[in-house]
């Protein structure tokens, strides 16, 4: 009943964009879309059928690497024939897939061998956005590339230049060379992901995100975290385990999602009022005394304070925001607290809903802290983290320049709090527009796609007429990079070599299965070229990639041939000391029920309840949330992935849909203030009904995308821009839409 | 038991349905490991969707060939390509298989499809070539939720067997007489 | 491809085969009834079922082939021997019946170009080419009542062989059931006899032998015969349907206000069935009524044959199509 696709359908698409496509190909002959039409190099899976109908099964080579189809980076097992990788598989030794793949990295293949990669540097030979391309050398384009910064930095100093880029592995190079550029302009995906979260948490408990034991766990309580569609390979991994187990697990969300299916409890919240249901949570366990008076005591500061704000949110109170039954919260309360401390309230990931989310967050980290729900089995704990540190080797490099300019993120003059490390990205785009501060000329973007994360495409778009240069390092010709001047193909993670990476104390390697195809390149070549160009070189001091990489494993007994055979290397142990687990980085150096540094800054110091706005009568919440076959904006030309999902409809309920005619498979309009955007209606038990939700990251406008070009809608063409003012966060379900019948 | 009184294996598959989350990564690994043509695959996620909101239940059952016991594709099969080999895979022999197509129709679990590729019908094989090397089939080896699992029945020590002696367990389409090879856990 | 989605792997082709196959057995059978019950009298009805008889199932068979995904390799059906696939059965079946049926064409040509025909008349001949004579009138009798008598239950063959390639087939409940192997045997019957009374209707009555009443009375008393027996079956087929399991019972929604509604109730039941029955039965009713003759027309009798052909395919068609979306329950949604 779900996800109905009509195939026959789809097929005559392609068949049809494909020949469109050709047609536009062969009119700017010259002109070089061309240069975006599929070649025979490194064909696909469908292009090498095994003669004798029979899979291989040896094959010439396995190699060890990690996966990058999304952030969590799985270890994979690659299976080589023939210079061909044949097929994916977990790496049993890697503690994020251990031995198993999502559906993104089953098909990792097919973002390798897409007939639409990036295949050579193109520079735009047209209007921006009109597809219009010149192929030209490396040599040419890098040069082109850094005299048209240096030219941005001479005039307008170097903050005229915004560098941004999304978690990955390159990141510190790309941190490298914008640092050594001297730019105090970078945008990452963080302030549209999880900086509500991370803030709270550093609040709470002095660190980004703690670490959950799933191991003995009995009572979970996710509020907005879909981990089953929004796949952490080996948290989902855990969940499914931990339910099987018998764990008690509690779904707040507005829709019936692959998680609340799989939990205990499923409580449709209504958008934006979870902030409610976790304060009468909290009143509940104080006033019936079940909270661990103990760890609070000893761990804690502020219970006082947090017991006299919260005395008020009953659950009656809580059930006429939240519209969950008051005896059901004072019932999960009751369970929860029963439980501890093989319990937690989950931290969440994606948790850019609304202006509260803040304080939502907040309320679950103390919420946790209440009943003693660290460092114990089956509870929170310090997060083990993965990072670059961890006694690998460093490669030398002078001091950066010294920045004076303001952040055009508003960080700290407009949003005293939010971390330097988060910034507020969707505020430089906002400030790209008003020009203030100051003008910002050029924009260099490495493995993002903004044009489609922000919210308000259009403006995003916008923004972009008022830069000079814009540059962007990708795999594929992604929105972004269709609207950019100069654009630089990256090798995909399974042709190159990356910083080496530490997880739970073992690095991980990541090194090519294949050539790069095309004149693709990786990301430690192209910035060590740019910084060299930029004359910077002296922040790139390694030779080529394995230059890089044996300079970081200096210090290890192990050699770079070693480590590429066996695909890992344990470090020397370090664990957590039972101590370690209990100081807290926070000023008091405790957990902060009540935070000093929230009180100094104006905000609340302990939790309370802030009103969300609500949806006016006939509009619904415009909800987005991952599935399971995609990775956000960037997967939907996957030919597998769109095989699975190709398309997104609005999912809404029969009652509103009854009300406006609108039936299974209709078309609709949906309208924001800001656009509106026609699909078709998914009619579904599985929805509050005042929401609608909308897969995100389907809509393209770029044609370099044959497969995915034209299907579904964009949400982040209607999502208005909401920042709160406490952690920066992007508020993304506080848009409200009109639906009507097409 | 010695060696030659050992009995021939019974591959089964034995899902776990609760444990599946519908991700769908045994049906791209199945698509990649066996180069199934994109629009057609081997194996699929059954859904029964039950209730009203906020009363809401969904099952997810994995499920692919049923390698039955008794299999209809194969009797019917005019030809004799499509086979019963001796540890009772049942397999197609894709130069004799003509495409009559007349397996799809006598198959319960609509587990066959047309691959215009090899010009015959096809359908799971339980990863034979990789059963053969003593690998895992990869849709197994890949399920997320870890509901899919894949052994010998006539082994009594096997995972599969083990969950079956523990487990109330059932098969679809039992009266259909196929005799299944596809055991799903009641939960 | 979703799963949940039908997809139709039997299409026209295949009602289009199960239908001349139907049509060519129905031929046969006529003619060979008709050269045994009314020899001389019905000779022109024996004539056209022979000619007919070999041509429809020779279309309908290059259909199916061409419906195969390697047409050029159908020959491994006759490689093999599969007792427990109709398929294998029925391809063997067909195969006898092109034979006789073509053999049965050539005994029936006419005059001139019989002489034609050399064939040994003496042992002593087999050997000695040269021997060999155009067949006398009473050995072309023999040899037509000889093929006509081998080849009725291989035409009965072929017509049933049709429902039960479908009938079979437990996994689709609309078509699991004895029932439409006789309704597609009686329809084959039926069409056959309407192929050659529409040919009949549309040629000019021999000259010097007008046995144009009995003729039609022969075929359209068997036809209308044979509509009965077939409605006779329809109404078991329903009940039973209904009674049996909740999957049958479900299948049958696919004719009872589902997606084939239409073209059975109006097709094959009103079209096919009961209109050429009324026709029929009002050429008859004089002859049972008042014992006497009536006069055939021409137009009526090609018009009732017309819609049993009609109606004949549209039965198939809906089979075919519906009984793909029938299924076993309760159905798993993909
Ligand atoms: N398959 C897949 N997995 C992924 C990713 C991917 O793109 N694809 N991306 C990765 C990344 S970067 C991230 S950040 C994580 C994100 O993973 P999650 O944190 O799980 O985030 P989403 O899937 O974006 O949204 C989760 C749910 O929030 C619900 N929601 C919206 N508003 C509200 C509200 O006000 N209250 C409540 N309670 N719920 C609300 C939505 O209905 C949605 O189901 O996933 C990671 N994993
Ligand atoms: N409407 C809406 N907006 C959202 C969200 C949402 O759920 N809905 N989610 C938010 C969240 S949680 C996040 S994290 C952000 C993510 O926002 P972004 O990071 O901007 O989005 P991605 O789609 O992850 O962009 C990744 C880009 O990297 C490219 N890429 C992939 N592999 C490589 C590689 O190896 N090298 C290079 N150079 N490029 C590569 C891809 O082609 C793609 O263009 O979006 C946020 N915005
Ligand atoms: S969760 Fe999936 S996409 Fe992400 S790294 Fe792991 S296998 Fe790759
Ligand atoms: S599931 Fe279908 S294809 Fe598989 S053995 Fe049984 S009848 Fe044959
Ligand atoms: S399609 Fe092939 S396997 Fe199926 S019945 Fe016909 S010959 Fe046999
Ligand atoms: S056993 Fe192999 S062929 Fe069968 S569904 Fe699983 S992966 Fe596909
Ligand atoms: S991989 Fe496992 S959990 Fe995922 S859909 Fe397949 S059977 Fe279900
Ligand atoms: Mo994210």
């Amino acid at each position: 009943m779900t996800d109905k696709q009509d195939n026959t359908l789809q097929l005559s698409r392609r068949e049809f964009l494909g020949l469109s496509a050709g047609v536009v190909a062969s009119a700017t002959v010259a002109g070089g879309l061309n240069l975006l039409r599929p070649s025979n190099v490194g064909a696909g899976r469908q292009a090498a059928p095994h003669p004798d109908h029979t899979p291989p099964t040896d094959f010439d080579r396995e190699v060890f690497t990690l996966c990058e189809q999304c952030v969590w980076r799985c270890g994979v097992r690659a299976k080589v024939k023939d210079g061909r990788v044949y097929k994916l598989e977990g790496n049993p030794f890697h503690p994020h897939s251990r031995g198993m793949l999502c559906p993104r990295g089953q098909a990792g293949v097919a973002t390798l061998y897409d007939p639409d990669r990036l295949k050579y540097p193109l520079i735009r030979s047209g209007p921006r956005g009109s597809g219009l391309w010149r192929r030209a050398s490396w040599e040419e384009a890098l040069d082109y590339v850094a005299a048209r910064m240096l030219e941005i930095k001479e005039r307008y100093g170097p903050e005229a230049m915004i560098f941004s880029t999304t978690h990955n592995l390159i990141q510190t190079q790309f941190e490298n060379l914008l640092k050594a550029f001297g730019s105090p302009n970078y945008g990452t995906q963080r302030s549209l992901c999880f900086n509500a979260m991370i803030t709270a948490n550093l609040m709470t408990f002095g660190l980004e995100e703690p670490g959950r034991d799933y191991g003995q766990t009995q009572y979970i309580i996710y509020t907005g975290r879909n981990l089953l569609d929004a796949i952490s390979n080996s948290e989902a991994q855990d969940l499914v385990a931990a339910i099987a187990r018998g764990a008690k697990v509690v779904v707040l969300d507005p829709r019936f999602t692959k998680t609340a299916a799989k939990a205990t409890e499923w409580l449709p919240v209504k958008p934006g009022t979870d902030l409610a249901f976790h304060l009468a949570l909290i009143q509940v366990i104080i006033e019936e005394g079940l909270y661990d008076a103990e760890f609070v005591a000893e761990h804690t500061v502020g219970f006082d304070e947090l017991k006299e704000a919260t005395a008020g949110y009953t659950p009656e109170w809580a059930a006429s925001k939240c519209e969950i039954p008051a005896e059901t919260i004072r019932r999960i309360a009751r369970e929860f607290a029963m439980a501890a401390p093989h319990v937690f309230a989950h931290p969440n990931w994606r948790t850019s809903n609304f202006l509260n989310s803040f304080q939502t967050e907040r309320a679950i980290a103390v919420l946790n802290a209440l009943v003693g729900s660290w460092g114990r089995p089956g509870s929170l704990k310090p997060s083990a983290g993965e990072g670059e540190g961890g006694g690998l080797g460093t490669i030398p490099q002078p001091p950066y320049p010294r920045v004076s300019a303001l952040r055009l993120d508003g960080v700290p003059w407009k949003y005293p709090l939010v971390p330097l490390k988060l910034g507020v990205f969707q505020e430089i785009r906002d400030n790209i527009l008003t020009g203030e501060p100051y003008q910002a000329h050029g924009w260099f973007i490495n493995r993002q796609n903004p044009v489609n994360s922000l919210p308000e495409r259009r403006k995003t778009i916008e923004a972009f007429s008022k830069l000079d240069f814009i540059v962007t390092v990708d795999i594929s010709m992604n929105d972004t990079a269709w609207f950019s001047d100069v654009v630089l193909p990256e090798a995909t993670y399974l042709e190159r070599y990356e910083p080496l990476t530490v997880v739970d104390g073992i690095v991980f390697i990541r090194q090519p299965v294949v050539e790069p195809l095309y004149e693709s390149k990786s990301g430690l070549w192209i910035f060590k070229q740019l910084g060299e160009r930029l004359g910077l070189g002296d922040y790139f001091q390694y030779e080529d990639e394995e230059d890089y990489l044996r300079q970081q494993l200096a210090p290890l007994d192990i050699t770079l041939e070693e480590l590429k055979e066996k695909g890992y290397y344990r470090l020397p142990t370090h664990e957590a000391e039972g101590e370690e687990m209990f100081t807290f980085n926070t000023p008091s150096g405790k957990i902060e029920l009540y935070s000093s540094t929230l009180a100094k800054s104006g905000f609340s110091p302990v939790p309370v309840w802030e009103e969300p706005v609500g949806n006016e009568p006939g509009t619904f919440y415009l909800l987005t949330g991952k599935v399971a076959q995609h990775t956000q904006f960037a997967t939907h030309n996957n030919e597998l992935l769109h095989e699975r999902v190709p398309t997104n409809p609005l999912w809404i309920h029969p009652k509103p849909a009854a009300e406006r005619g609108i039936e299974d498979g209709d078309e609709v309009w949906v309208e924001s203030p800001t656009s509106r955007v026609k699909t078709v209606a998914h009619v579904t038990e599985k929805i509050r009904p005042d929401c609608v939700y909308m897969i995100p990251g389907f809509g393209h406008v770029s044609k370099g995308l044959t497969t995915a070009y034209g299907q579904g809608a964009s949400d982040s063409d209607l999502h208005l821009t909401f920042t709160d003012p406490v952690s920066g966060s992007q508020a993304l379900s506080q848009t409200c839409v009109t639906v009507k019948k097409a | 038991m010695s060696e030659n009184t050992a009995k021939k294996p019974r591959w089964v598959f034995v899902m776990e349905p609760e444990r599946c989350i519908d991700c769908e990564a045994c049906m791209v690994a199945c698509s990649v490991e066996n180069e199934v043509p994109l629009g057609e695959h081997r194996n699929w996620i059954a859904k029964v969707e039950k209730g009203a909101f906020p009363d809401l239940s969904i099952a997810f059952l994995p499920e692919n060939c049923h390698h039955c016991a008794n299999p209809p594709c194969e009797r019917v099969c005019p030809t004799g390509a499509t086979y019963r080999r001796e540890d009772g895979l049942v397999l197609i022999d894709y130069d004799r298989c003509i495409g009559c197509k007349y397996c799809m129709m006598a198959c319960p679990y609509d587990a066959r499809y047309v691959n215009e590729e090899k010009k015959a019908v096809d359908k799971c094989t339980f990863c034979v070539h990789r059963l053969d090397e003593g690998l895992p089939p990869a849709c197994v080896e890949t399920c997320v939720g870890g509901a899919r699992h894949f052994g010998d029945l006539n082994d009594p020590n096997s995972e599969v067997s083990k969950l079956l002696a523990t487990h109330e367990s059932y098969r679809l389409y039992e009266e259909a007489g196929t005799e299944p090879a596809i055991y799903y856990i009641r939960s | 491809m979703d799963h949940n989605t039908i997809h139709f792997h039997w299409n026209l082709l295949i009602v289009f085969y199960l239908f001349t196959a139907g049509v060519s057995a129905g031929a046969f059978f006529v003619s060979g009834l008709a050269t045994y019950l009314g020899g001389a009298r019905y000779k022109r009805i024996s004539r056209i079922g022979a000619m007919v008889a070999p041509w429809p199932l020779t279309l309908g068979l290059g259909s199916l082939v061409f419906d195969l995904t390697k047409p050029f390799q159908f020959w491994w059906l006759f490689l093999t021997l599969q007792y427990t696939s109709p398929m294998s059965i029925g391809s063997w079946l067909l195969l006898g019946f092109s034979l006789l049926s073509f053999v049965y064409f050539v005994l029936w040509f006419p005059r001139p170009w019989r002489d034609l025909l050399r064939v040994p008349h003496r042992w002593s001949d087999l050997t000695n080419f040269g021997a060999w004579r155009a067949p006398g009138r009473k050995m072309i009798g023999t040899a037509r009542r000889v093929v006509a008598a081998i080849g009725a239950p291989v035409a009965i063959g072929v017509g049933m062989y049709t429902g039960v390639l479908l009938g079979a087939i437990p996994a689709r409940p609309l078509w699991n059931t004895p029932m439409v192997a006789q309704l597609f045997l009686f329809s084959a019957m039926s069409t056959g006899v309407a192929s050659v009374l529409l040919i009949a209707s549309l040629m000019r009555p021999e000259a010097g032998h007008d046995h144009l009443h009995e003729e039609r009375h022969f075929l359209v008393s068997l036809d209308a015969m044979l509509i009965v027996l077939e409605i006779l079956i329809v109404i078991p087929f329903f009940l039973h349907q209904a009674l049996n399991t909740w999957s049958s019972a479900e299948s049958l929604n696919l004719i009872m206000g589902g997606p084939f509604t239409l073209p059975f109730w109006l097709g094959v039941i009103l079209l096919g069935l009961l209109t050429p029955l009324i026709i029929e039965g009002f050429e008859l009713f004089p002859v049972v009524w008042q014992e006497q003759a009536v006069k055939y027309s021409r137009l009526w009798g090609g018009l009732s044959a017309a819609l049993v052909l009609v109606g004949g395919f549209l039965l198939r068609y809906v089979f075919v199509y519906a009984g793909q979306m029938s299924h076993f329950l309760p159905l798993y949604v993909r």
